[in-house]
């Protein structure tokens, strides 16, 4: 008997040791811990619930370090200036990319090194070529495909016969039919639409319409256009728009916004794409099953409706140059970006990030989630195939400040707008000379023609 | 010899403190000023450029965002502290009686003091929310309406921000002037008390006059410290809506950290340090005056 007990733990050591081997044989930086830098809760939730399976996969520990999209940038920026090394992954918006890209480590060597397939041809085209790379070299796998979305309360446009807005002239009046009053019984007033106006990053709620209207950044001499005719129309409807948002709204930002259309407070608004899995969590919404999704309004152009909703930032996971675990940061992004693992984390509503993945829009699965989650799906993409790129060169954090300073003085009411456009331009010309002119210049156009060639060029509005 | 390793010892006691000092306070002093005069973009790999006095005349003379944000500063900082002075006298007159639950209630209005401003302005944002908030939940309940939109709104904004700063650093005020008030003897006010005088004029001519000293200590300390908001500002309003509450601290944070125009960023925070330098010679000499008399 005794024998055969030892026997069996013998058998049973061998197993383990063998088990545990072939764990961390999976990866020559097994016993690692890797620092990963990410927006917190709920981006980071994605992290901490997958971490385990890393380490089961490959023997690389995570360290988690979370902080807000408020702080990123300068944190990011002074510690890649310090050269701390702190981070070996960090997330990062696109729009930053210009000015860390020196800080940041080239992806292609590093997953040809460790021959990892990224699945570069599945990913969405536009945020593979604009929001991935900076002047052609491949830094970002995106980890959040974000676009506007127009989200409306469908069984209340349904029930008063309302059509919903195509041009931001019909989105103005529907706000207004829909203000003030309490249209879904609940025994409290309504508003007519809800959008993001905090001071910090309410650009991109202007910058839809201004796009729409013809506008783009800058001309190929960098010229502000920004206080062109198109900026007006863009901020005319934003102040018209104004009296049928909830009291209170130029503080608001994401979550505010967020909470006015999960909660039914408001008819319809313009928000990011993590809303709509949102609506759908019984945990968080009132309103399950009464949410629809469209394009974002538009500008009428000689019968002809120009959509141009904003790809409003999204996230790249990237690597400081300066991590001293490069490899097994590349392996993390290669598992966190997984195809199957990727999935998993945008069909979850508490992890408020939305597919990238062209194999996400088609997933049975993500599709079936919920009645109209095919909508949803095809709403985004509906909308990406019309987006508009964020500016990407160096300073966009610069201009986009000057401009939101301008445009919320006119919102608050304490500004002429065509004074507050002509200002915003004035600071952006600053801005451009400051970092010098033909540099800029050269970037821009860089840009500039990769737009044209989605068929986004400025075009003056006559209005 | 002897004499000369005694003081060899005793500068050996100080030589740590004196390179502490140096290391922490004189030189990053010294390495702000000089930066002041350069232009130095860390988005750009050029280096510092020299830029004279450059820096000092552009924000001199033509940011009038850097204007604006001042005279921001200026009417958030006079307001929140008259206000916090005031409230603060008020507790301090209140706490110097004989008062039941005196200790706990003491304790209760000194705990904001002891919150993180970040973690207080958290709570104030949650607090002024329009529909979800408890302010106007209170205010509903009472039948005001919907009550105010507290940080969405240009005017009234700024007063939002004052009345954080009014809850967290009144009971600093309180405790100063409590500290004062019980520093001064009793044998004057018993004196005026006697020949006739009324409790009012005891308090103008008697106990006002002094405490004279701890009022300007406390006013010189948090006029020198709400020239620095910018915890409440960043979590509440971003300084909006529009420029209503961009203060200065604000804007040098966005010069310094955002655009990373660290030269220009470092002659701001120069021009603020001279205005708060300023104020506090100001302080300085009605004490001395004080002295004197």
């Amino acid at each position: 008997m005794r024998g055969r007990i030892k026997i069996v733990l013998c058998l049973m050591a061998v197993l383990i040791l063998a088990g545990t081997a072939g764990v961390f044989a999976q990866s020559p930086y097994a016993g690692e811990t890797i620092t990963v830098a990410v927006h917190a809760v709920p981006h980071a939730t994605a992290v901490y619930n997958f971490q385990d399976q890393f380490l089961k996969e490959t023997g690389i520990k995570v360290k988690v370090i979370e902080m807000t999209a408020d702080v990123m940038y300068e944190k990011y920026m002074t510690e890649f200036i310090g050269g701390t090394g702190a981070y070996d992954v960090v997330q990062m918006n696109p729009q930053w990319l210009a000015d860390t890209s020196p800080y940041l480590a080239p992806l292609k060597p590093l997953a040809d090194k460790e021959g990892l397939d990224f699945k570069l041809d599945d990913l969405v085209p536009k945020f593979r070529d604009l929001y991935c790379s900076w002047l052609g070299v491949w830094y970002g796998m995106p980890w959040d495909g974000d676009v506007h979305l127009l989200y409306y309360r469908k069984d209340i446009f349904d029930k008063l016969g309302i059509e919903v807005p195509k041009t931001w002239k019909e989105y103005r009046d529907t706000a207004s039919f829909l203000n003030g009053w309490d249209w879904d019984d609940d025994g409290e007033i309504e508003y007519g639409c809800t959008e993001y106006l905090k001071k910090d990053r309410m650009y991109w709620w202007f910058l839809d319409r201004f796009a729409s209207y013809g506008g783009v950044y800058f001309d190929e001499d960098m010229n502000p256009l920004v206080n062109t005719k198109s900026g007006m129309m863009a901020l005319k409807n934003m102040v018209e728009c104004l009296p049928y948002m909830p009291p209170g709204s130029l503080s608001w930002s994401y979550m505010e916004v967020r909470t006015a259309l999960v909660k039914g407070d408001a008819a319809m608004g313009k928000q990011w794409t993590c809303v709509g899995k949102a609506a759908e969590n019984p945990e968080e919404s009132k309103v399950v099953g009464k949410m629809n999704y469209a394009l974002v309004p538009g500008a009428q152009w000689d019968g002809e409706i120009y959509y141009r909703p904003m790809i409003a930032g999204g996230w790249d996971l990237t690597i400081p140059k300066d991590s001293k675990k490069k490899g097994a940061a590349i392996t993390f992004l290669h598992f966190i970006t997984r195809p199957d693992i990727s999935l998993q984390i945008v069909m979850d509503p508490n992890t408020s990030l939305d597919p990238y993945r062209l194999s996400h829009y088609t997933s049975p699965v993500f599709r079936a989630l919920w009645p109209t989650a095919g909508d949803y799906l095809d709403a985004i993409n509906a909308n990406l195939d019309k987006g508009f790129p964020d500016l990407l060169i160096p300073g966009t954090a610069e201009y986009m400040n000057a401009l939101t300073y301008e445009i919320t003085q006119v919102l608050a009411g304490t500004k002429d707008a065509k004074k507050a456009l002509d200002d915003a331009a004035k600071a952006w010309n600053e801005i451009t000379d400051n970092l010098d002119r033909e540099t800029q210049k050269k970037l821009w156009n860089g840009q500039y023609d990769a737009m044209k060639a989605l068929g986004i060029v400025y075009k003056e509005w006559k209005d | 010899m002897k004499s000369g390793r005694k003081k060899l010892k005793r500068y050996s006691f100080v030589l740590p403190a004196v390179i502490l000092l140096i290391v922490i306070t004189i030189f990053p002093l010294v390495y702000s000023l000089t930066l002041s005069f350069f232009h130095w973009d860390l988005r750009r790999p050029l280096g510092w450029r020299f830029a004279g006095f450059s820096n000092y005349a552009r924000a001199l003379f033509s940011d009038h965002r850097f204007h604006r944000s001042l005279i921001t500063t200026g009417i958030i900082g006079v307001s929140a502290v008259l206000l916090e002075f005031l409230l603060g006298l008020g507790l301090a007159l209140l706490l110097s009686r004989k008062l039941v639950g005196k200790r706990i209630l003491t304790t209760l209005l000194v705990m904001p003091v002891m919150i993180s401003p970040v973690v207080a302005a958290l709570m104030w944002r949650m607090l002024y929310h329009e529909k979800y908030g408890a302010i106007n939940a209170i205010l509903r309940l009472l039948g005001f309406g919907t009550g105010p939109s507290w940080l969405g709104s240009p005017h009234l904004a700024p007063f939002s921000v004052v009345l954080v700063d009014a809850w967290q650093w009144t009971p600093l005020f309180m405790m100063i002037l409590l500290a004062g008030l019980q520093s001064i003897p009793i044998e004057p006010h018993e004196s005026a008390l006697v020949d006739g005088a009324s409790r009012p004029q005891v308090f103008w001519h008697i106990t006002l006059p002094m405490l004279k000293l701890s009022i300007i200590a406390a006013l010189l300390i948090r006029l020198v410290d709400v020239i620095k908001l910018f915890d409440t500002v960043f979590i509440l309003t971003s300084g909006g809506p529009g420029s209503s509450t961009e203060t200065v601290s604000y804007y040098v944070y966005l010069v310094g950290f955002r655009f990373f125009r660290v030269g220009y960023a470092a002659s701001l925070s120069y021009l603020l340090l001279a205005i708060v330098v300023v104020i506090a010679l100001g302080f300085l000499r009605i004490l001395r005056r004080r002295e004197v008399g």
